[in-house]
């Protein structure tokens, strides 16, 4: 913990030619207030005290060595993060003297904890011109026909509960905001969200915590918000959705209820059965699916750890729903009988720990690792989690099979004319 | 054997370049990171529709999409055994792809690199197409095209290519049609493969925890030396002017979109020039363009453009394009806006600070670069083709100055060169 309410995962590495820094505020996730959140770091964007305006903050980046600041709301389960990123060129390629690190956290901080405001709350014209641009990324969903059929999967499978694998929230509730109840918001996510910092690179550790507590000392949170997710561990009964919409190929998601997830510490089984279902180039269904069907070009299986469920998704003609969901499900059954080899299992094995081990190349994946599983209470290094791999059995995968069963099948079928969604 | 040691004090980097005996070029990069990184490409990609050997009496056309085509025919063996099996024993993660002007095939891995690198090099050399598997491949492929071309990004971008260009095969989508590759045979399969699949033509790019020795015993073992044989091509010339300054297609979407293209057939051959431009075209942009410009902000102000504006500069051997693409109510009042801008920034001198920031972001897009295997030895494919040191770049980038940027911004922009392309929602 870096001071009360903040953890801090410290990465240290020189292997990277730039350091990373991320900010996440952790709160529960709702519909209503994930398209606030959504807003929100559309406004933190626009400008700070000391940089009031787009083009004052983007000049500042440039000059810092095109430094980059991305916000993003994140799910891990029923939990959602409001994450803040700097990532900057390590000081060693500077041109001049400048302590690129230290510049962009004072950039960042300001744009967390010091937005431009007007009488109390956001700039007006900054909250109108989000407002219209959140609304516009929310009727752009239909624009990518393969992650809006998982889009409408999710809202028909979780109709009762607050999960979703993203969310803008809906149009109708976000025209209805109003600047002064999203800065009300804001300032209740600041004063209640708990808060997770990632750093990856190499600097003077000293120096980066003490700018850090700098920046905190804007965080006095008064009270704490609980966060956690309703897992359900099976399904009662398969229910099935038939949409359409204007295209030429229809997209089939499955969703499942795997039963099993990252808070019951055996989690690695779970993810190990996923990349022998649908996780690799070798997967059941790849090579069934797609290589001796010729169904279709993806066939995948995403499993999701907190929330306790996996999603099939694959592109397929319209004509061939009934054959791709049976052929699905039929290569489920064989893992849930064991009718697979001890070849494919290790093939799986290694291709998960390859995965795992490429985690340490990548600073945000490392972020996304360790928030996962600190919001899960499970201390677990990915260096670790490859011995539990290695150690899995054939038994194991089958009785992880075992739990799962199939929830929603979702078919988006593409029509020439006309289409509901 | 000569190795060529290239280094590079301020990137803290080095690599190597040989050509084996079998006639391959391998550049070796060691990196310290996890991950290891092979790419395996030749310089054949969806344009080369037309060729011939120089032994050969006559030209072959060849249906659109087949060297994508191709590139999926690869993975499947003699002995039945899938490729990605094999790789499946090593735990490397393979993949490939097809572009304009080249094919890859790659894999990373974190263990057993030697062994997935012989994997790589043995089954890209050993073609084996039947009617019976290139028949099953169609219903893949068939599902790829499609979701193509259900996909507004893609769909605007293709035609804009085919309002650009009027015979240039950038018209046509890298995978081709769902009737095209019916046309595709067996036998047309091994004609591409055993013109352009020559290891002259091809290079070996490997990044990572590598040693080169280590790297040649490999290709020692698996790679046969292969014949030098001269390609001819026959490419379309083109006008400098666009075939259509308009072209518009419906689909289901919420808001137009549009991708405005400006046509560039002054194409550098030195290689030098050609990167040159390329870098220069990329500080003109962020001149132009970058979220600290007046007139992007004016337009995100009004609402006429969002985040989803980008802007690029694509420039092979024988196309290059300034791209612009996003989403407006009005694709066709920003076409006459952003036209006017551009001819305003040319009656009068870039501003110098504009001109520092614009370098600076570059010059650090290219660093972070090398914080990737995946990146570096693509970067290495790109520059081999291109027969140019990739460390080159940074003096190139060095030597950049404003008035060559203003001179780009003066002649590579005209009236005649710009195209628009819209997607308009359904109503």
């Amino acid at each position: 913990m870096l001071t009360e309410r903040v953890a801090l995962n410290w990465i240290e590495t020189d292997k990277f030619k730039s350091n990373f820094l991320s900010v996440s505020f952790a709160v529960p996730f709702e519909k209503t207030n994930a398209a606030k959140n959504a807003l929100i770091l559309k406004i933190l964007k626009r400008g700070t005290v000391s940089y009031p305006d787009m083009i004052a903050l983007s000049k500042k980046l440039e000059y810092l060595y095109s430094a980059e600041i991305y916000t993003k709301t994140a799910c891990f389960g029923e939990t959602q993060l409001l994450q803040f990123s700097l990532d900057v060129l390590d000081d060693r390629f500077a041109m001049e003297n400048t302590d690129i690190l230290a510049e962009g956290l004072k950039v960042l901080s300001e744009i967390i904890f010091a937005p431009v405001t007007e009488n109390g709350i956001f700039k007006q014209t900054y909250f109108e011109s989000e407002k219209r641009n959140l609304l516009d990324d929310i009727h752009a969903e239909i624009n990518n026909k393969g992650k809006y059929a998982l889009l409408r999967a999710c809202e028909h499978m979780f109709a009762n509960e607050r999960y979703r694998i993203s969310s803008l929230g809906d149009a109708e509730t976000v025209a209805s905001f109003t600047n002064a109840e999203i800065y009300r918001w804001y300032q209740e996510v600041l004063d209640s969200a708990s808060i997770e910092i990632t750093f990856v690179g190499k600097t003077d550790e000293q120096k980066l915590k003490n700018a850090l507590r700098v920046m905190l000392e804007n965080y006095k949170p008064s009270k704490s918000v609980a966060i956690g997710t309703e897992v359900v561990r099976s399904a009662r009964d398969v229910r099935e959705v038939h949409e359409e919409c204007v295209g030429k190929q229809g997209n089939l998601v499955m969703g499942f209820r795997t039963g099993t997830v990252l808070a019951d510490g055996d989690y690695p089984k779970m993810a190990l059965l996923s990349e022998l279902y649908g996780g690799s180039a070798t997967s059941m269904l790849f090579m069934n699916v797609r290589e001796k069907m010729s169904l279709c070009y993806y066939c995948a299986s995403i499993p999701e750890a907190v929330k306790g469920v996996m999603f099939v998704r694959a592109g397929i003609e319209n004509k061939n729903f009934e054959k791709a969901r049976d052929a699905i499900l039929e290569q489920l059954n064989l893992l849930q009988k064991g009718s697979f080899t001890s070849e494919a299992l290790d093939s799986a094995k290694l291709s998960l720990i390859n995965a795992y081990r490429e985690i340490a190349d990548n600073p945000q994946s490392l972020q996304n690792w360790y928030i996962g599983r600190t919001l899960s209470g499970i201390v677990q290094s990915p260096e670790e989690a490859i011995e539990v791999v290695r150690g899995i059995t054939k038994e194991e995968i089958v009785a992880t099979a075992n739990k799962i069963s199939p929830d929603t099948v979702y078919f988006l079928e593409g029509v020439q004319n006309g289409g509901v969604c | 054997m000569e190795i060529k040691a290239y280094t590079n004090e301020k990137l803290g980097e080095s690599y190597s370049e040989f050509v084996h005996a079998s006639g391959l070029t391998v550049y070796v990069f060691p990196k310290s990171l996890s991950t290891s990184y092979a790419l395996f490409a030749t310089k054949y990609g969806s344009l080369e529709n037309v060729f011939k050997l120089s032994t050969d009496e006559e030209f072959t056309t060849v249906p659109a999409g087949i060297a994508h085509f191709l590139e999926h025919k690869m993975f499947e063996n003699a002995n039945g055994v899938d490729t990605f099996e094999l790789f499946g024993q090593t735990g490397a993660s393979a993949n490939a792809y097809t572009s304009f002007d080249k094919t890859a095939y790659l894999f990373s891995s974190t263990d057993n690199f030697y062994e997935s690198l012989s994997i790589l090099l043995d089954f890209v050399t050993h073609p084996y197409f039947t009617k019976e598997t290139v028949a099953k491949e169609q219903g893949i492929i068939a599902q790829e095209i499609q979701m193509y071309e259900d996909n507004p990004n893609t769909r605007v971008y293709y035609e804009l290519m085919r309002a650009m260009y009027e015979k240039h095969d950038v018209r046509t989508e890298i995978a081709g049609s769902v009737e095209s590759i019916a046309e595709i045979t067996d036998e047309l399969l091994y004609k591409c493969y055993n013109t352009f699949y020559n290891l002259h033509n091809m290079v070996l790019c490997v990044c990572g925890d590598v040693e080169l020795v280590k790297v040649q015993a490999v290709l020692d073992k698996v790679l046969k030396p292969a014949p030098k044989q001269e390609i001819v091509r026959k490419y379309q010339t083109e006008k400098a002017e666009v075939f259509k300054e308009r072209t518009e297609t419906k689909m289901q979407i919420a808001r137009p979109q549009f991708a405005i293209g400006v046509k560039d057939v002054m194409i550098p051959e030195s290689p030098t020039e050609f990167s040159k431009k390329d870098f220069g075209m990329r500080i003109l942009n962020e001149i132009l363009f970058s979220s600290s410009t007046d007139f992007y902000n004016e337009m995100y102000e009004k609402g006429i453009l969002n985040s989803q504006f980008s802007c690029e500069y694509d420039s092979t051997a024988s196309f290059a394009y300034n791209y612009y693409a996003g989403e407006t109510d009005d694709p066709d009042a920003f076409f006459v806006i952003l036209k006017q801008y551009i001819a305003d920034c040319q009656s009068k001198p870039i501003d110098e600070d504009a001109f520092l920031r614009a370098k600076r972001v570059v010059y650090a897009d290219f660093i972070r670069l090398f914080d990737s295997t995946d990146e570096i030895a693509n970067e290495l494919v790109s520059y081999a083709f291109l027969d140019m040191p990739l460390f080159d770049n940074l003096a190139i980038l060095d030597s950049i100055d404003k008035a060559y940027v203003e001179s780009l911004l003066r002649d590579c922009f005209r009236d005649a060169f710009y195209s628009l392309s819209v997607i308009s929602p359904i109503q």
